[in-house]
């Protein structure tokens, strides 16, 4: 037996053997190449916001940097801070103006807010000027009820201009 | 004399080839992949908005600022249909009903509506869009995308550029949707 192993020992002598990687780097390769085609060069990056799905279309305009605000079936977000929390992509009542039916005060609130600060900004910073715009992250799966109650208090609140997030696939 | 030169030459072949050092190729690749995978975003966010030629622009101003004859397209979105209503100084002219396939929206045949709507009025560029409260916002989504260019296979439209004094072609429908009179979106 001892033979035997001190024979194997001394044919294994070559034990060190060269890997062929030439086709592992052609895979590396390709691999970059197409990692470095998907790669998004637009200057502003929007990731959709936990819990929502967004809705996909065909536009392919490149998100500005403005307001973000975002509704999911939980709640509504302006700049990332919830605002107002939703029971089944409802508002809740108390959240509601009794006198317009459309208008959500917290959500008004922040909003009003953003706008105050913003044109205290401008004042300061001429480049940064009021201009009312908003991109809006919703869940595709929600009703236009809810949607039209956020249109409705942003314009209240100085905010006309509003983009719709969507996705696209490559 | 021969087969000394022969012997040399064999020997000297099996030296120039030699095996080319990928590790280290191998190792900036390992790094570069996941650093890349974590960048990449394989899903891209856009907005709905307009991309559109100067004298479309122009175009879209002109609709704008026209006081006279005010033509305006009105889109509504009930449970399961679409309804076209086209009206000229508030008195309809023309309306026209998208009815639904399988109990669903018919966003092919909407598409072919406002094309037959937008060659008549090639002027408009905007639609008012009233959709119903318990409609989805994808819903509401795809019908904007319906609204907004006229297909590849199908014929575009011609319109005036003042700068340039001729006609250039555009297959931008109806770019501008508000919601109902609320918002520009």
């Amino acid at each position: 037996m001892r033979r035997a192993v001190d024979k194997f020992l001394s044919n294994n002598k070559k034990g060190t053997f060269v890997l062929q990687l030439t086709a592992m780097v052609d895979m590396f390769t390709i691999l970059i190449v197409f990692l470095l085609k998907s790669f998004d060069t637009s200057p502003v990056q929007v990731s959709p916001s936990q819990n929502i799905i967004l809705p996909h279309s065909y536009s392919v305009t490149a998100p500005e940097e403005v307001l973000k605000v975002a509704i999911s079936k939980k709640s509504i977000l302006v700049d990332d801070k919830e605002v107002v929390i939703l029971i089944d992509g409802k508002v809740n009542g108390k959240d509601m103006d009794l006198s317009d039916p459309k208008f959500i005060k917290p959500l008004f609130d922040a909003l009003d807010n953003q706008a105050k600060k913003t044109e205290e900004i401008s004042k300061h910073n001429k480049d940064h000027k009021f201009e009312g715009k908003i991109i809006l992250q919703a869940d595709k799966g929600l009703s236009y009820g809810i949607l039209e109650k956020v249109f409705y208090t942003s314009s209240m609140a100085g905010y006309t201009d509003l983009k719709l997030a969507t996705i696209t696939y490559e | 004399m021969k087969r000394q030169r022969r012997r040399q030459l064999t020997s000297n072949d099996s030296e120039a080839t030699f095996e080319l050092d990928l590790a280290p190729m191998l190792a900036l690749m390992v790094t570069l992949i996941p650093i890349m995978l974590l960048a990449t975003s394989f899903v891209k966010v856009r907005v709905i908005g307009t991309v559109l030629p100067q004298a479309v622009q122009e175009a879209i101003q002109q609709d704008k600022e026209k006081i006279s004859k005010t033509i305006t397209i009105d889109l509504k979105m009930n449970k399961d249909d679409f309804l076209i209503v086209v009206k000229e100084d508030e008195k309809e002219i023309l309306q026209k009903k998208v009815p639904p396939t399988d109990g669903k929206w018919n966003f092919e045949a909407l598409h072919s509506a406002l094309y037959e709507v937008k060659k008549q009025f090639p002027n408009k560029y905007t639609v008012n869009l009233y959709p119903a409260e318990a409609v989805p916002y994808s819903e509401v989504v795809q019908a904007i995308d319906a609204a907004r260019e006229a297909k590849k296979s199908e014929n575009a439209f011609t319109v005036y550029d003042k700068e340039k004094k001729e006609n250039i072609k555009t297959r931008v429908m109806f770019p501008e949707v508000s919601f109902s009179g609320l918002i520009g979106g």
